[in-house]
């Protein structure tokens, strides 16, 4: 029995050895060649470089290449748009052909299955929460020598969009096609109904307070009309206020939690206030699938949402009269809100990386952003299009794009989604009255801490 | 699978397959062989399905335990009997721990489930028993209909149900009940859960006790009545102690089935609020696939199944099955 179970831990270990990769993680590499200065970021401490970073560009190709080019689509309208920017590449480039097959469902789970098996697409979408792994294990290819050969910076797009992309000593391993933010919409109705003007530019937290009680008329439980709503586990709101309160959620190598300092404390009160005195309330309760929802059946004034709202209400509300303000400043003056973004990155391994490349350069370039702004799906990634007409003729869309220069990155390294979880808890539990901001920070600190260092 | 019971009708089938074998046995050893032959080609699909799908997966589970993986990322590294270290570590602060956390929660899920379900399976079997054979199929296909509904489809349906302006909060009302907010109130959302798979499963349960019930000996009962007894003692002293292979069988397939909630979890309430329906088979999911701690996840898989195997062989130990 003994040989018999010795047998087949060996035989286990031997198949585990044969399907484990030889990628390394973290450690600093050498600088991606002497002038490739322009395909570098500044750096972002929170990803370990891989160990096998290739300085040079690769040729282009003289044959027919083939690429499989992999993503998601969030709506039927934005797969077609998609499709047909691949197309005019086609047309541009008669050599290289294109095979767009998009992955329903988990997407990250689906493409980690597709990377255990060594067969990835060419070219695919990544998001922050699968950039750190797909970066430090070497996984992707790194862009920054292609940058540097076609005279593209990395300072034409901002930098709390591209830095997610990049590993510590800078070098891009994607380049981000569009992104989201928050801002808070505002039902016009509403507001005039209360005798409130719109949020001014520059509002406050103790503005935001005041408005959400005016906003809040209870009746039965069916006609009770509320100043905000959000979720209560809703960590990706909260720390637009901790950031902008001079909080932060890690330290600067990302190796301790710093959300439970008092600035955290204070942010967290300031969130919770809205349930506490009565003028906030969860979707759920107001029969309402999420936020955008509750907005979008006026049983709230105020959401604190982003971009995807705008066709979900053209969708599904189409008459509700809306504004969107930015997030309101803090006490000590400052604003901050969250990023997410997406990028365009390329599989490490791809057998025709020039190629790959031109892809990327494509579908991150003005053309392509500029038909996803005037399509209204996306903001634009590029620095160069934040004096396009589409602002003007959409000033919402303009605040949430202004966003782009006070925001962060809601990404802290390969640890975030268990960082979103413990916060997502800690925030639940003092929105529902089981704890104070200060015993909930800590103990999700405490977790934090203990899973950073795994 | 639970060892074969034994079932009231099997002694009557005993008998009949003897006789056939006696009447087979003169056909001599060779077609003996080729039958035996037969019956192995027949069943080398399902050994073969059985093997891939589930012995090895099941083995494969107990070796990445002893990794710390994160399957094709990077390699993975041999950390022995950690994962289980880092699991037990926890019961420390066993309040705060999600594994732990879990574990309450189905032991709670598991107990209420299982005796909700055997009761309400078997008063259904009865009823449906007490009606004329055609109404009795009428009423059978209905009340079975949630054991062939999908899963996910009851989810969504029951998602809707529970809002706190729906549909039961308003029955509740009918009686004066202010109904609570069922599934965003950490007292209220396992209990809801209960409710939903109490229904649900009580159904395909149902079929076993109506099986049952069509087999005992009618004169058990009328020999009882001679003898002075009223219905509840027909139903404690005869009813029950001949069922009793059954609801076993009942009782060990609910539990197995109760401790690996998953479905409802997700898709209703992701494990919330604050963790009261978190379920193990849930957090070894996210532990798995949100955390990418995949050698942690398989540790905790091994633990579910020491924990429901043990149960198991005590239900057995409790609920005598022996053939009389």
């Amino acid at each position: 029995m003994k040989r018999l179970i010795l047998s087949f831990i060996t035989l286990f270990v031997l198949i585990l050895a044969g399907c484990g990769n030889g990628g390394s993680g973290g450690g600093a590499t050498s600088n991606g060649g002497g002038g490739a200065q322009q395909g570098l970021t500044g750096g972002n401490s929170y990803i370990g470089c891989p160990g096998n970073t290739s300085t040079t560009a690769a040729a282009p190709e003289s044959g027919t290449v083939t690429l499989t080019v992999s993503g998601w689509s969030s709506s039927p309208a934005e797969d077609a748009l998609v499709q047909q920017n691949l197309q005019k590449f086609q047309q541009a480039h008669p050599n290289i052909q294109l095979k767009w097959s998009p992955i329903t469902g988990d997407y990250p789970t689906k493409m980690r299955a597709n990377v255990a098996s060594n067969v990835v697409p060419d070219v695919f979408y990544l998001s922050t929460d699968m950039a750190p792994e797909y970066i430090t294990s070497g996984k992707l290819l790194d862009i920054s020598p292609y940058m540097a050969k076609d005279n593209i910076q990395a300072s034409s797009y901002y930098p709390s969009l591209i830095t997610p992309f990049s590993c510590k000593s800078g070098q891009v391993y994607g380049i981000p096609k569009d992104w989201g933010t928050l801002g808070v919409f505002y039902n016009k109705q509403m507001l005039q109904q209360a005798g409130l003007s719109a949020p001014a530019d520059n509002w406050t937290w103790n503005d935001m307070q005041d408005y959400a009680k005016k906003l809040t008329k209870k009746g039965t439980a069916a006609s009770s009309v509320y100043g905000i709503t959000f979720a209560a586990a809703s960590s990706q709101r909260w720390m637009a206020f901790l950031l902008a309160n001079g909080g932060s959620v890690l330290n600067s190598d990302g190796t301790q939690a710093t959300f439970n300092s008092k600035a955290g404390i204070d942010s967290l009160n300031f969130y919770s206030s809205f349930f506490k005195d009565g003028s906030a309330v969860q979707p759920t309760d107001v029969a309402a699938g999420w936020a955008g929802d509750a907005f979008g059946k006026q049983r709230a004034a105020l959401a604190l949402e982003g971009p995807w709202l705008i066709p979900y209400m053209q969708q599904n509300f189409p008459n509700v009269q809306y504004g969107i303000a930015p997030v309101p400043t803090a006490p000590n003056g400052k604003r901050a809100d969250l990023i997410f973004t997406n990028s365009w990155s390329a599989y490490g391994n791809t057998k025709h990386p020039e190629a790959a490349w031109e892809v990327i350069k494509y579908m991150t370039g003005q053309d392509v952003q500029g038909s996803q702004l005037h399509a209204g799906f996306a903001l634009p990634s590029l620095k160069s299009l934040s004096n396009d007409q589409y602002f003007t003729q959409n000033p919402g869309f303009k605040v949430l794009f202004d966003a782009a220069t006070y925001g962060y990155a809601d990404n802290f390294g390969p640890h975030t989604s268990a960082i979103h979880t413990q916060l997502d808890q800690a925030v639940e539990k003092v929105l529902l009255g089981k704890a104070d901001s200060q015993t909930a920070l800590n103990d999700a600190a405490n977790h934090v801490n203990t899973e950073l260092q795994t | 699978m639970a060892s074969q019971p034994a079932t009231p009708g099997a002694a009557s089938t005993l008998r009949d397959e003897r006789k056939r074998a006696q009447l087979g046995g003169h056909r001599g050893s060779g077609a003996r062989r080729g039958e035996a032959l037969a019956a192995y080609l027949f069943l080398t699909p399902y050994f073969i399905v059985l093997g891939i799908f589930y012995i090895f997966v099941l083995l494969y589970g107990l070796g990445l335990s002893l990794f710390k993986i994160d399957i094709g990322f990077t390699a993975p590294i041999f950390v022995g009997f950690n994962n289980y270290a880092i699991i037990f570590q926890q019961l420390s602060y066993a309040g705060d721990s999600d594994f732990w956390i879990s574990i309450i929660n189905i032991i709670k899920f598991t107990i209420v489930v299982v005796i909700g379900q055997t009761i309400v399976a078997l008063l259904i079997a009865m009823l449906l028993q007490a009606v004329t054979p055609k109404i009795r199929g009428v009423f059978r296909t209905l009340f079975y209909l949630p054991a062939v509904t999908s899963s996910v489809a009851i989810s969504l349906l029951f998602l809707w149900f529970y809002t706190p302006q729906g549909v039961i909060n308003y029955l509740l009302s009918l009686v004066g009940i202010p109904g609570p907010h069922w599934l965003e109130d950490p007292l209220f959302a396992l209990p809801a859960l209960m409710l939903l798979n109490i229904w649900c499963t009580a159904a395909s349960f149902m079929l076993y006790f109506l099986a049952g019930l069509q087999d005992l000996p009618r004169e058990l009962y009328e020999a009882a009545q001679v003898d002075g007894a009223n219905r509840t003692n027909l139903f404690f002293y005869i009813t029950i102690p001949l069922l009793r292979p059954i609801i076993f069988l009942v009782v060990a397939l609910g539990t197995i089935g109760a401790f690996q909630m998953f479905d409802q979890a997700l898709f209703m309430t992701g494990g919330g609020p604050l963790r009261s329906t978190l379920t193990p088979a849930l957090q070894i999911y996210y532990a798995a696939f949100r955390d990418n701690h995949f050698g942690l996840a398989a540790a905790m898989s091994v633990l579910l199944f020491i924990l429901i195997f043990v149960v198991t062989i005590f239900q057995r130990r409790l609920i005598d099955t022996s053939l009389s």
